[in-house]
Parts: structure tokens; C-alpha cells; sequence
């Protein structure tokens, strides 16, 4: 039997606010699927981002107080324990205010905190908290600039035909709001469109790096990477963001049939050498 | 004179314009509701939608979607028409840990004991996630009487470094990670950290995470305390606390 064993709907949560809205409300069913009762409080941290993958850095020296937040529920605040029993669902109404007439964005994550059941269970060692993200943008003005292509690279350097191409790098967002991928990779060979891409959706945070990733068969992010076997030859590629008419970046390469090569001078060598010791 | 304005101005376009739309247009559907001050026009009306089970069925269904269904062309994209594919899309974002106790017994002097606590986890759609870990301070009995935090075999692993904890003259409190999550910063079973001390002023590392959706994700983690023959006799005590979000 589980000890906790928590689940948390929606995992995230991007909200937009113009300039007329001063605060916002977004509930969370927050459920215990185990048998047993457990306690919880609520908590919003803000975060930064850790790392170009998604990942986020929480610390106490983070403030933003562009925005605030409070518990809608009558009988519950910010940081008020509550038991909820095992097998029970719970939602939780959060309001965020607005504090500022500025353009801004603010990343924060929504807890609910486990504690110990009673204050006097000192035996217990293990807790868990589980977030919910928050993606908040107020006061949006103007049109957004386009996103960037940054550290692009194809790999690896010699381009076989059998050899699968991986297409790496990292978009960039000049903006100050966050804003997610719409793009695609499309590759072509004597001006003909051979193959094409979908970039992953992800969200890039205001003035952050994403690192690029198309979508799989099952809908789902995985590296880029161009299908073999390639006929040799010369091959363009370009990259589409936000669907404009130029693309974000152009690249070229070319595929030459070094293993084919490499094998036919194997054959060749063995039978020069053989025929060679013959005539010897 | 120009040859082109003579077509598009002729009257005989426009017929051959009207019959083409009248003839050869697709029929559209929709829906179509009106009152004395209102008129509302839906491309479709989803009139219900939902899970249904018995014992040995599990249903999705949509009622009321015009051509409802999934369908991909070859290498492109999917369509998944109809509100019953949004089970499909939102999945829950769930985290368990097996027991909330662990307990090491009696310690001897200089043999390392273990104990493990599983943590499985099940992520939405197209997130990923992540785990940080933290005490709340030093395994102790009263604030001036703790067992250290491992600096393991060289005094060179931190809260967010592995090394090799394999000796018993390494004396301290750690943990090691196994789990499909966990190979980026536990590399082998003998890779252990000192869990992040919050009364120290340190913060929380990321222990395991990855990239993309997961179900059902289990991951063990090992603990560890080594004691010296100086270690007092005593009970104790700290919390570890695990915090999980998913990738933005």
C-alpha cells in the first residue's frame, strides 16, 4: 500500500491577461489515491528555469511581486493544513491578482505540501510535495518578434547513407512574454520537399532558450533526426518558425556512400592481395 | 485591349462561377439555431462524450461530432476528431512513494546499512518531469549530536555530484538512485549524494528526471548510513522531502 500517492490536475497552466483583467481564477483537483488520510497545504513558489529541457530552479530568494495569489476556498488559505481522506478528490480555487499595469511575465508553481498526519509523528522520515505549474502573461502589447535558431548543427560531420542524421539546436524567444513553438523542418533534394517535420510545441519562457525537438509518431517530443537510408547527393533543409514566409534558418549538406565506398575497396583489397599470393 | 479583363468582367464568368459553386461545391454541415434576437451557426454540436465501462468493455465516446474518429496521413499529422480524444491528450500528473518510514534498526560501527523507498510517478502529455530532494536537517539527535552527510569515498561527491561510496572508513548519510531517470546522475549502484540540507542553507537538487511523458515510472532510492565507533548512542531523526514537477 502506497503512503502517498497524489495526483494533481492540470500539471500547467498558461494564462494570458490583458490590461482590463485584474485577477484570474484557476482551479486544481488535487486527489489522495491511497487508502489513507493524509495532510496537505498549499503553496506558490516562483521559479526560474534550470536548464534548456524544461527543468526549474526553486529558491527563496526568488520574489515576483507582480502578481498574487490567495485560496478562493472559504474555508482554506495559502499555507492552512487540510486532511484529505484516502481515496478523496479535493479542488482548490487559486486567484491570481494582478499588481502591475506593466508587460510583464511571471513563472510560478502551484504546491500541495504533504506534513506528517500528526505533529507527533517524529518516526516518519519521507514527504512529498506536487506541483502544478503557472505561465502568466499580462499587459501583452504590440506583435511578438519572431523566434530565433540558435546553435544549430547537423551531426555527424562525414553523412553516410546509412547513417542517421541528427539535426540539433536550441530556439530562442527575444520576447518578453513566453510564447510556444510553431514550426517545421522541411529537407529537399533538386528543389523537390522530401521530407517535413513538426517542431515540438514547447513553451519558451521571455528571453530563454528551448532546445529543439520534433514531434514523434505518438505525438510526443524526440530529438530531430532525418529517416535512412538518403540517396547520395546534395540536400537543403530550412526551418519554419511561426509560419512565415522566410525561414528562420537554411542548411545544406551532402550525403556521400562513404560505407558503400569503404567496402568495395575491402573487396577489392582482399582480392588484389589473394591474386597477388597467387601469382607469387 | 486587354484579354484577361474581358474574362473576368464577362458575365458568362460569373455564370460558369455560380454553376461550379452550385454544382461542384462540397455540401457543408452544420448547425443552425435561431430566435428573434439570436442566430447561432456551429460547425458541429458535441452533444456528449465520456468514459464507459463494464467489466469487460473500457468505451470513449462522442455523440454528436461531424466525422468523428482518428486518422493520420502517411508521415503526417494526426487528427483525433471528437471530444473522446481528450482522455487521451490530458493525462494525470501522479506521484507515489511506497512507504513514508524508514527505519535502519540498530547500527553497528562500521558495516553500511540500507533501506529503499520506491517512487513511481505518471506524467501528462507531452511533459516531462522532475525530482528534487532535500532534508531538513542532519539525521540527528538533537542539533548537536548528528551522524554527517556523506562526503563519500574521496570527500569529493556533493549535493548535486556523485562518486563512489563503497568503503566502510566513509563514515556519513546518503543515497544512490536506480531508475531509468536517474542514469544521468547516479552513473552505478555505488554512485552515492548527500541529500540537500535545508538547515544549511543548501537547495534542493534534482535527483531524476526526464524529458518526455511517462507512465507508471518507478524508481528506487537507496539509502545509506555508515557510523563510526565515536557515533553516540541515540535515536536519530530527520525528513527527506521529495518534490516532483513536471517540465514546463
Amino acid at each position: 500500500m502506497a503512503a502517498i500517492d497524489l495526483t494533481i490536475k492540470p500539471a500547467q497552466t498558461e494564462i494570458v491577461l490583458n490590461q482590463s483583467t485584474s485577477s484570474y481564477s484557476q482551479a486544481y483537483d488535487i486527489t489522495n489515491n491511497s487508502s489513507e488520510a493524509i495532510r496537505l497545504y498549499s503553496s506558490v513558489e516562483t521559479w526560474i528555469p534550470a536548464d534548456t529541457q524544461g527543468s526549474v530552479t526553486y529558491s527563496s530568494s526568488l520574489v515576483n511581486n507582480d502578481f498574487s495569489f490567495s485560496l478562493v476556498n472559504s474555508d482554506l488559505r495559502l499555507g492552512q493544513d487540510f486532511i484529505l481522506a484516502g481515496n478523496q478528490k479535493k479542488q482548490l480555487v487559486l486567484k491570481i491578482s494582478v499588481n502591475t499595469n506593466e508587460s510583464t511575465d511571471g513563472y510560478y508553481t502551484f504546491f500541495v505540501n504533504q506534513k506528517p498526519i500528526n505533529d507527533s509523528a517524529s518516526s516518519q522520515q519521507n514527504l512529498g510535495r506536487l506541483g502544478s505549474h503557472l505561465l502568466i502573461s499580462s499587459n501583452i502589447k504590440g506583435t511578438p518578434l519572431s523566434l530565433e535558431v540558435k546553435n544549430f548543427t547537423l551531426s555527424p560531420h562525414l553523412k553516410d547513407i546509412f547513417q542517421k542524421i541528427n539535426i540539433s539546436g536550441e530556439i530562442y524567444n527575444p520576447n518578453i512574454h513566453y510564447q510556444a513553438i510553431d514550426g517545421r523542418i522541411i529537407i529537399s533534394k533538386n528543389k523537390q520537399d522530401l521530407f517535413e517535420q513538426h517542431l515540438f510545441p514547447h513553451t519558451i519562457l521571455a528571453k530563454n532558450f528551448r532546445t529543439l525537438s520534433c514531434i514523434d509518431s505518438n505525438q510526443e517530443p524526440s530529438p530531430c533526426s532525418l529517416p535512412i537510408p538518403l540517396w547520395p547527393g546534395y540536400y537543403q533543409g530550412k526551418i519554419i518558425l511561426n509560419n512565415s514566409s522566410t525561414p528562420s534558418l537554411t542548411f545544406s549538406f551532402f550525403i556521400f556512400p562513404y560505407s558503400v565506398v569503404i567496402f568495395i575497396i575491402i573487396v577489392f583489397a582482399i582480392l588484389f592481395l589473394s591474386l597477388r599470393k597467387k601469382h607469387c | 485591349m486587354k484579354p484577361k479583363s474581358i474574362i473576368f468582367t464577362s458575365p458568362l464568368f460569373f455564370l460558369c462561377l455560380a454553376i461550379a459553386c452550385g454544382v461542384g461545391g462540397s455540401p457543408v454541415y452544420a448547425q443552425h439555431f435561431s430566435s428573434s434576437s439570436y442566430i447561432i451557426d456551429w460547425g458541429n454540436f458535441n452533444i456528449t462524450s465520456g468514459h464507459k465501462n463494464s467489466t469487460t468493455y473500457r468505451l470513449t465516446d462522442t455523440v454528436g461530432q461531424n466525422a468523428p474518429g482518428f486518422s493520420q496521413k502517411i508521415g503526417g499529422l494526426k487528427v483525433k476528431a471528437g471530444f473522446q480524444y481528450i482522455y487521451d491528450t490530458f493525462t494525470e500528473f501522479s506521484f507515489s512513494i511506497d512507504k513514508l518510514n524508514i527505519n535502519f534498526g540498530t547500527l553497528t560501527p562500521g558495516v553500511g546499512v540500507t533501506d529503499t523507498n520506491i517512487l513511481t510517478i505518471t506524467t501528462p502529455s507531452g511533459h516531462g518531469y522532475q525530482i528534487t530532494a532535500q532534508e531538513n536537517h542532519y539525521l540527528w539527535t538533537t542539533p548537536n549530536n548528528y551522524i554527517p552527510d556523506t562526503s563519500c569515498d574521496n570527500q569529493d561527491c556533493t549535493e548535486s555530484l556523485s562518486t563512489e561510496w563503497v568503503t566502510n572508513t566513509s563514515y556519513g548519510f546518503g543515497f544512490n538512485v536506480n531508475g531509468i531517470g536517474a542514469t544521468g546522475y547516479f552513473p552505478s549502484p555505488n554512485h552515492y549524494r548527500p541529500f540537500a540540507n535545508i538547515a544549511t542553507g543548501k537547495t534542493p537538487e534534482i535527483i531524476i528526471s526526464e524529458n518526455k511523458p511517462v507512465k507508471n515510472r518507478t524508481a528506487i532510492i537507496n539509502y545509506k548510513v555508515l557510523i563510526s565507533s565515536l557515533q553516540s548512542a541515540g535515536k536519530y531523526e530527520n525528513f527527506i522531502t521529495y518534490t516532483v514537477t513536471p517540465k514546463y
